[in-house]
């Protein structure tokens, strides 16, 4: 049976290989053959054709299979097989697993028929951080955190690490946008008996023109959107067009919140900025509030499809599972952390009766 | 200095006045001419008991005018060159009728009978309400009265009378609310740093700076609101307060209006 799955192998050895954080090229990690990321991709890209098409043959067979068998049609189509090539196993996957690891063998897996027309990416950014880095960026992010359990940090130990591939919208465009915002001016006269305020009020019409360059939106539903905002921003700079070779050894997924779904996110965030932005040209009032959203038309605009690297932590409290993340990129971590509820009922009894004592003291010696 | 000559000058002609009349100056003077020959021999009687009593000098001064001297000052001079002459202390009780104002004087030793505020106030809120009525002798008779009430007391206790001091409970209920608001506010920070995790509300990590342009600005003016808020009188103190702007090292005691 022809594989539907490609494993990225040393051509000179066999052995799995890696793209290794912060390098070039990708290295075999067993004889240390270095290889051109566009070598291996011209090089599987006939394999990752052929498995493609054994893909495609193998589904419409199992499709016809399973029109007999107890899964409802939802479930089977959301639930995919492929035949790992190294070790012969089924791998069974979610319809948006682009690449995974074979959980028998371990061996670095790429599903190419997950890449094929609209669904690929048009770039990704690598990993640059490692996992032994993500696991000490973790533990630094402990530091510092007064209310931690001392036992989480006594006996944790991350239970498990991915890096993976997130795929995100990047939105370009060029918006006209235009603000009403209510402003405000005081003049205080001191007429010896009382002090006058004279407020006046004015109404201040903005427009203005300006260009937002790639706002990143997750395009992942089962990612939480608050973790995908919070280790923003990524540095494109070191964004490169997309090319298999780069997933290789990382859990990779396609999108399955398209464009059209995310742009609504992207323009709540433009419509922000601009707002702030037309806001700070009002000028030589006292104060100044927006009276209601601004509104914007966008010109020129261009959409993107991305991976982007995520480390994804899991470790575990009183049977809790705590899920923190890494912007494989630049290192930044994100999560939240188990509060102690004893050291916080101390340290705010302990704020209550230092500042219930010198308030009495100032209080008792002006009254 | 012009003002120190006048007041010196004025004690002097009633000092003169006074040793022409009699041999030691008496305690009641009453240049005013507010009281009647029987009231005037009241408050005499009044006055003299206390000063027997304790070996004081406890004396009332009436003035139709001091000039612009104030009248603490014009006080403290006639403890000093007057009524210097009580072996336990001196104090005055002055007043002065065209700027309807009233002082107590004290020399140092009376200043640990009548001390301060509280001790001055004693006197004047029971006495300064008959200055109001115009019931001079009732003033001078109370304050009498209240100076013989302090003396006993000092003697009886070793020190002077001091109002007791309430239940701070202002003090209290204020600290409490501060202690509960800064705990909140605590522990709202200790549980925000316990977690990073928050969606982005702009993009600007993504505007490009130099591209904004601003095209149209369009301001219109709407309307305006006046509001007035009187300030504080100051120089009215209400008559029952007392000042103690001419007390110093040597003298106690306050005045005010009446």
């Amino acid at each position: 049976m022809a594989d539907t799955s490609v494993s990225y192998k040393c051509l000179c050895c066999g052995a799995p290989l890696s793209f290794r954080p912060g390098a070039e090229k990708v290295t075999c990690e067993y004889c240390g053959t270095e290889l051109e990321i566009k070598t291996v991709e011209e090089y599987y890209a006939q394999k990752e054709a052929a498995a493609a098409a054994a893909q495609a043959a193998k589904e419409a067979k199992w499709d016809t299979a399973a029109a007999g068998n107890e899964w409802e049609q939802q479930e089977a189509e959301l639930m995919k097989a492929f035949t790992c090539s190294s070790c012969g196993a089924e791998i069974v996957c979610d319809a948006n697993t682009m690449a995974t690891e074979c959980c028998y063998c371990g061996n670095p897996t790429m599903l190419p028929s997950r890449f094929s027309g609209m669904l690929k990416p048009d770039y990704i950014i690598p990993f640059k951080k490692t996992k032994e880095e993500a696991v000490a960026a973790l533990k630094k992010f402990y530091e510092g955190k007064p209310l931690l359990p001392d036992a989480f940090t006594a006996n944790n130990r991350v239970e498990a690490i991915q890096g993976m591939y997130v795929p995100f919208w990047l939105f370009d465009a060029n918006i006209d946008a235009q603000g009403s915002y209510k402003a405000s001016r005081s003049m205080v006269v001191d007429t010896g008996d009382a002090i006058m305020t004279s407020t006046s009020f004015y109404n201040c019409q903005r427009q203005g023109c300006m260009k937002f360059e790639r706002i990143p939106v997750d395009g992942s539903v089962k990612m939480d959107d608050a973790f995908m905002e919070s280790i923003e921003p990524f540095d494109y700079r070191e964004m490169v067009p997309f090319a298999t070779g780069y997933m290789a050894g990382y859990l990779a997924d396609k999108y399955d919140v398209d464009a059209d779904a995310a742009v609504l996110r992207a323009d709540e965030r433009i419509n922000k900025s601009a707002e702030l932005c037309l806001a700070q040209t009002v000028n030589g009032y006292d104060s100044v509030q927006p009276e209601n959203d601004c509104a914007f038309v966008k010109g020129a605009s261009g959409v993107h499809y991305a991976m982007v690297p995520v480390w994804i932590l899991t470790t575990r409290y009183k049977d809790t599972p705590y899920t923190f993340m890494m912007n494989g990129q630049t290192g930044e971590v994100v999560g939240s952390l188990p509060i102690d509820e004893s050291k916080l009922r101390n340290r705010m009894l302990m704020a209550f009766v230092i500042t219930v004592v010198i308030a009495f003291g100032v209080l008792y010696s002006i009254l | 200095m012009k003002k120190l000559l006048i007041i010196l000058t004025l004690v002097a002609a009633l000092l003169l006045s006074a040793a022409t009349a009699l041999a030691a100056t008496p305690s009641l003077v009453d240049k005013a001419h507010l009281l009647t020959a029987s009231e005037r021999a009241q408050v005499q009687a009044q006055l003299q008991t206390v000063e027997q009593k304790y070996s004081i000098r406890c004396a009332v001064v009436t003035m139709g005018s001091i000039g612009n001297a104030k009248p603490g000052i014009y006080a403290n001079q006639l403890i000093d060159k007057v009524f210097n002459d009580g072996p336990n202390g001196n104090i005055v009780f002055l007043q002065v009728t065209d700027q309807r104002q009233w002082y107590i004087s004290t020399d140092r030793k009376l200043k640990d009978v009548v001390v301060g505020i509280p001790g001055t106030e004693y006197i004047s809120k029971a006495a300064v309400p008959y200055l109001k009525k115009g019931d001079e002798a009732g003033a001078y008779k109370t304050y009498a009265k209240r100076v013989d009430e302090l003396m006993a007391y000092y003697q009886k206790h070793g020190k002077g009378w001091q109002p007791e001091k309430e239940f701070p409970w202002l003090a209290v209920v204020g600290a409490l609310v501060a202690g509960v608001a800064v705990a909140s506010a605590y522990k709202k920070s200790l549980i925000a740093a316990m977690s990073n995790v928050c969606r982005e509300v702009s993009a600007d990590a993504y505007l490009d700076q130099g591209s904004f342009n601003l095209e149209n600005e369009h301001d219109t003016y709407l309307y305006t609101k006046v509001t007035s808020t009187p300030k504080p009188k100051q120089g009215h103190r209400g008559a029952g307060s007392v000042s103690t702007s001419s007390s110093d090292g040597g003298h106690g005691g306050g005045g005010g209006g009446y």
